[in-house]
């Protein structure tokens, strides 16, 4: 990875179920769902997966739609437009394709 | 007022059975047992209209990864990962509840998504997830009632793929009623119990004809293509009806006062190794010879064996030099009826065929199994000869016999113009072959027994038979 996406992983991906979110995301591209939704194709708690993709939000990672006509309805995420963004996602996703590079970025998460 | 303009489905042999293709804007309920092809289906269905009709295409998948999907679409060469980088293609990976709030909201993002690349065809795959909203039957139905609508509004020819919960069962979801065309697709076991079969049946459509009747399909490098059961061929009846087509062979077309009769259908019946597949050959070969196109479509032998038995004869040169004969094998374990009718077809179509030999009847039997649906396919098969002038023969193998047996069932008779009968006789300790012409429409014909021999150069007719 490149020294951005070395930042960019330490920065943004602090646990396991944000690099499932990440990769998740950059593979399906134009995902559109509620937390609900992402979390039942994830096999994730509800709950946790909320707090995690917020927080891709605020990394710039997701956005996120609140409806205009009915605020009660839940948040909709889907993945960033920003290429920037996305190829630094991209490294990230390349290195968790196969399993050893995938058990690197774990033991890094691990170790945080 | 306008009419409706149709649109392909993309799917070869489809829009034939719906008169040219779908109503533009209509809604198309795809339903099926899983591993029927339903989401092939669907995908051929967008990835066409996106490549050859430029018609931009979205996919919504309520459970299906789309990764899953453009690896699988890959394997017949529709790579729609390119197709989305040049905003010609969006997959959507949804929940139902979402698309059907977005869908009813103005401005909602599946229309700013679908007005981003211009869509003019959705996939949903599939609206049996509608049930993770509601399972009130009534509430389903509005619901889907409204989606429709907003599938509607924004001008989207759309592909519903259902999951059918019952195999064999008859029941009729409520879906089919709103939608303006069903179809439904199978994987059953074929008549005679061995092998599995796809099939398409078209349930309904609104306001556009269709053909009946349960089509068969396969899986092709390409994608899905459909069969349709052999139609009966509109128009003219080309060629010179009645005349006298000579077989090449002199002494039988002695026999038939003058050869076969044009246009007309023969059946070569006799038990194995009494030389019928040579008959047809030296038929055809006398065709070639004439540079009338030929075709000889074989039902139990390969290719090479053909061959093998054409240059056993001296016919092989002549076959392969002339540019006007086609060979169709088929081995019975990997026939498509349908398939092979519309092969024969476009055999008949593109190369402008005179004469046909179809080698032979048994194993086509054996391939329908039902008697009524072999009935009807003979009636397709020789009407399109003879709308084509073509002068068929058809071989069939019989038990061995030492009197003239009925050598075809009463049904088929009308199809049979001419029954040439080829026996293994014994006279005096000596097997002899004979030949005799049991019956020939329109013609009077030789009525005595003659011997033949099959030597070098093929068929030879000798002498009155004396008897055993």
């Amino acid at each position: 990875m490149t020294s951005a996406a070395e930042d960019f992983f330490a920065r943004v991906i602090t646990d396991r179920l944000k690099l499932d979110l990440l990769c998740y995301f950059h593979r399906n591209p134009f995902t559109i769902d509620y937390a609900h939704g992402t979390a039942q194709r994830l096999g994730a708690d509800v709950q946790l997966v909320t707090r995690s993709l917020e927080e891709l939000v605020q990394a710039g990672v997701l956005n996120v739609r609140q409806s205009q006509f009915d605020p009660s309805r839940p948040a909709v995420y889907s993945y960033t437009r920003n290429p920037e963004i996305r190829a630094l996602v991209e490294e990230v996703v390349v290195q968790a394709t196969t399993e050893e590079g995938r058990n690197q970025l774990l033991q890094r998460i691990a170790q945080k | 007022m306008q009419e409706a303009r149709k649109i392909s489905t993309g799917i070869p042999g489809l829009d034939e059975l719906l008169y040219g293709g779908i109503l533009a804007g209509d809604s198309i309920l795809i339903e099926g047992a899983p591993g029927t092809g339903k989401t092939t289906f669907g995908l051929q269905f967008i990835y066409a209209g996106i490549v050859h009709y430029e018609e931009p295409g979205l996919i919504i998948t309520f459970e299906q990864f789309p990764e899953q999907m453009y690896r699988d679409a890959l394997n017949f060469g529709w790579d729609l990962r390119a197709l989305e980088e040049q905003n010609r293609l969006r997959v959507i990976c949804t929940s139902p509840q979402l698309l059907k709030e977005e869908l009813e909201e103005p401005g909602g993002m599946f229309e700013l998504i679908a007005a981003e690349i211009g869509a003019k065809r959705v996939l949903v795959d599939s609206i049996n997830h509608f049930q993770r909203i509601t399972d009130d039957r009534m509430r389903l139905r509005e619901l889907l009632n409204t989606f429709l609508n907003g599938l509607k509004r924004q001008r989207l020819t759309s592909v519903l793929v259902k999951e059918l919960d019952e195999i064999n069962g008859v029941s009729i979801g409520f879906e089919a009623y709103m939608v303006d065309a069903a179809l439904r697709i199978s994987y059953e076991t074929e008549p005679g119990g061995v092998r599995r079969a796809r099939y398409l049946e078209i349930l309904k459509t609104r306001g556009q004809e269709h053909r009946s009747g349960r089509h068969t399909f396969q899986f092709g490098p390409h994608g899905l293509e459909v069969f349709p059961v052999p139609a009966l061929p509109t128009g003219d009846i080309l060629g010179n009806p009645l005349q006298r087509v000579p077989t090449g062979i002199a002494g039988l077309d002695e026999m038939l006062h003058g050869g076969l009769v044009g246009g007309f259908c023969t059946l070569v019946a006799g038990a194995p190794g009494t030389g019928k597949t040579t008959l047809g050959l030296q038929y055809l070969h006398h065709g070639v010879l004439n540079d009338e196109p030929s075709l000889f479509v074989s039902l139990q032998e390969r290719l090479y064996k053909i061959f093998k038995t054409a240059e056993g004869y001296g016919f092989l040169r002549d076959l392969v030099r002339k540019d006007c004969f086609r060979a169709l094998c088929v081995p019975p374990a990997a026939t498509n009826v349908n398939k092979l009718f519309a092969d024969i077809r476009d055999s008949i179509e593109q190369m402008h065929i005179r004469r046909v030999v179809i080698d032979g009847l048994t194993e086509l039997k054996t391939l329908l199994g039902n008697p009524n649906l072999l009935r009807e396919y003979l009636y397709s098969l020789t009407s399109l000869f003879e709308q084509h002038g073509i002068t068929a023969v058809l071989t069939h193998e019989i038990e061995a016999a030492d009197t003239a047996p009925q050598p075809i069932e009463p049904e088929l008779s009308p199809f049979i113009d001419t029954i040439i009968h080829l026996r293994c006789l014994e006279h005096q300790g000596v097997l002899k072959r004979t030949i005799s012409i049991l019956k020939m429409r329109t013609s009077s014909h030789d009525m005595h027994v003659r011997e033949f021999e099959i030597g070098s150069s093929g068929i030879r007719i000798l002498g009155q038979f004396p008897g055993p």
